[in-house]
């Protein structure tokens, strides 16, 4: 992956640079991907779709097949698993999967109007509703049940910034104060500026391969796909039940886990979908590592600090690693691999072998949950 | 292939038409479960029954939740700040919409009644009912 922030490279420069470079360190030859898995969910914005083959051809594979897996902010988390499922099916021996996102040559006012096209544009995004806005109304109603404050949601915040700053990919590169976050500016109440993940630029790349086919040539601290999964929610709010949690991050879990015969003490640490420091509660809580109500008061204990009981987000999540849209998924699954080849430095999570990855998408009408294992 | 086959009971565009011009927030009912929704299916979320009929949704209701909004989509953007909620309609209903009059947080709050307001604007507009 590149560095997350403001990139002056396009897209596609950006795409094939980092995919050449998941190649090379995999050891695997260009030769031998059978299959590119592209994310790029507002490759509009840069008038430009059909990535893959652009990728492919700059990677002198243009026989290779590919496609755009899109699925909002969890496009290349079901990218990877698409990747997985063609391997596990025999159907290819590797996979490249790459997510890209450039939206930093747009003003705030245009990327915020293409990211309400995730939500559903016809009855949220035309009742006034912004990605903020309806992560907000998520956030109301869980202060309101749960009497969660404003000063544990800022706790959020400011682990993660304290994590990217130990992070050289990050967007945001200093830790903030508890004061900073509760001076920012309210973007949608209660959300505050530093609530809300950044517009960032960047791309991410995975090389996926069946570890039978290429054990000679596997270079570096590979790790096991130990489970994919996907699950899916009603895609309104309105027309959910409960507005204190995401029902598909509950369901992706349950079935990673099985997938992967493992409970959940068996996971060391975890990169969750924290677009907003709201949704990283409602992440630790529907996957059912904290009872309702009790993840953010654990994150303002340390509990989820990178060398706490349970890491969450020792990259800096999406709120402060940064949250390029289709690249999310992808560097999620960096970080752990990362954190496998004790490579993270300071924000390193001590005795690092299982991770678990939880990606969204919008406001959970898709969600993927991958666990990986140190091998 | 468009004229044939399984469609909505409304269209999008009649949805807005009904809101804008007719004063009627059209949404579905299942003659089964009799489960409502303001959102656009072809079979009831609640039972899977196909049997669905199109109705007119009351137009008072209490606010569930909600967020004032002080940075918009370019759709909005000469009405921020403003309030969006979800609110749960005196029929059963959960609908969306926005409230032009709610400026902060101060202005609206989870239960608060409210009543939809027919408007050429883009969006169900609801104010508070004191």
């Amino acid at each position: 992956m590149n560095r997350f922030g403001k990139v002056s490279e396009k897209g596609r420069e950006m795409a094939a640079s980092v995919s050449l470079d998941a190649i090379e360190n995999s050891g695997i030859s260009p030769k031998d991907i059978g299959y590119t898995f592209v994310s790029n969910a507002f490759g509009i914005a840069e008038r430009q779709a059909h990535l893959g083959p652009l990728i492919n051809t700059a990677l002198g594979i243009p026989e290779v097949p590919s496609c755009t897996i899109e699925s909002a902010c969890s496009s290349s988390s079901a990218a990877l698993h698409e990747a997985f499922v063609h391997i596990a099916g025999g159907f290819i021996d590797a996979a490249l999967v790459v997510g890209v996102e450039k939206l930093s040559h747009l003003e705030t006012l245009a990327a915020t109007s293409y990211f309400a096209m995730g939500a559903d544009y016809a009855f949220e995004s035309r009742n006034g509703a912004t990605f903020p806005g309806l992560y907000a109304t998520l956030a109301s109603a869980h202060l309101k049940k749960y009497g969660t404050k404003q000063e544990e949601l800022g706790a959020i915040a400011v682990k993660n910034h304290l994590n990217a700053s130990n992070n050289p990919h990050a967007h945001f590169q200093k830790p903030i104060s508890m004061e900073t976050y509760l001076n920012s500016p309210t973007i949608s109440w209660p959300l505050k500026l530093y609530d809300c993940c950044p517009f960032s630029d960047g791309a991410s790349a995975l090389v996926v391969v069946n570890a039978a086919k290429f054990k000679k040539d596997i270079k570096g601290q590979p790790a096991a796909i130990r489970a994919s999964a996907r699950a899916g929610s009603i895609a309104a709010l309105q027309d959910r039940t409960d507005l204190t949690a995401i029902p598909a991050s509950r369901t992706a879990a349950d079935k990673a886990l099985k997938q992967a015969k493992m409970e959940r003490k068996d996971i060391n640490f975890m990169e969750v979908h924290d677009c907003f420091t709201i949704a990283e509660v409602l992440a630790m809580e529907d996957m059912g590592f904290f009872p309702k109500g009790a993840a953010a008061k654990a994150a303002a204990e340390g509990v989820t600090a990178h060398d706490g009981k349970l890491a969450v987000n020792p990259s800096g999540g999406l709120k402060a690693k940064g949250h390029p849209v289709s690249a999310t998924g992808a560097a999620q699954i960096v970080e752990i691999m990362e954190q496998f080849a004790g490579k993270a430095g300071k924000r390193e999570v001590p005795h690092a072998t299982v991770g678990l990855a939880h990606n969204v998408g919008a406001t959970g009408g898709s969600c993927s949950v991958h666990i990986l294992q140190k091998v | 292939m468009s004229e044939t086959g399984s469609k909505p009971i409304y269209t999008i565009d009649a949805f807005e038409h009904g809101y804008q011009e007719e004063g009627k927030i059209f949404g579905t009912e299942c003659s089964q479960c009799h489960h409502r929704q303001m959102t656009q299916v072809l079979l009831c979320p609640s039972c899977g029954s196909k049997a669905l009929k199109q109705i007119e949704l009351a137009t008072t209701g209490k606010v569930r939740s909600f967020t004032v909004q002080n940075v918009p989509s370019d759709e909005f953007l000469n009405d921020a700040p403003y309030g969006y909620a979800l609110v749960d309609l005196d029929d059963g209903t959960v609908v969306s919409g926005w409230l032009p009059e709610a400026k902060s947080e101060k202005d609206i709050q989870i239960g608060d009644k409210v009543q939809w307001k027919k408007s050429y604007k883009v969006g169900l507009i609801f104010e508070k009912v004191q």
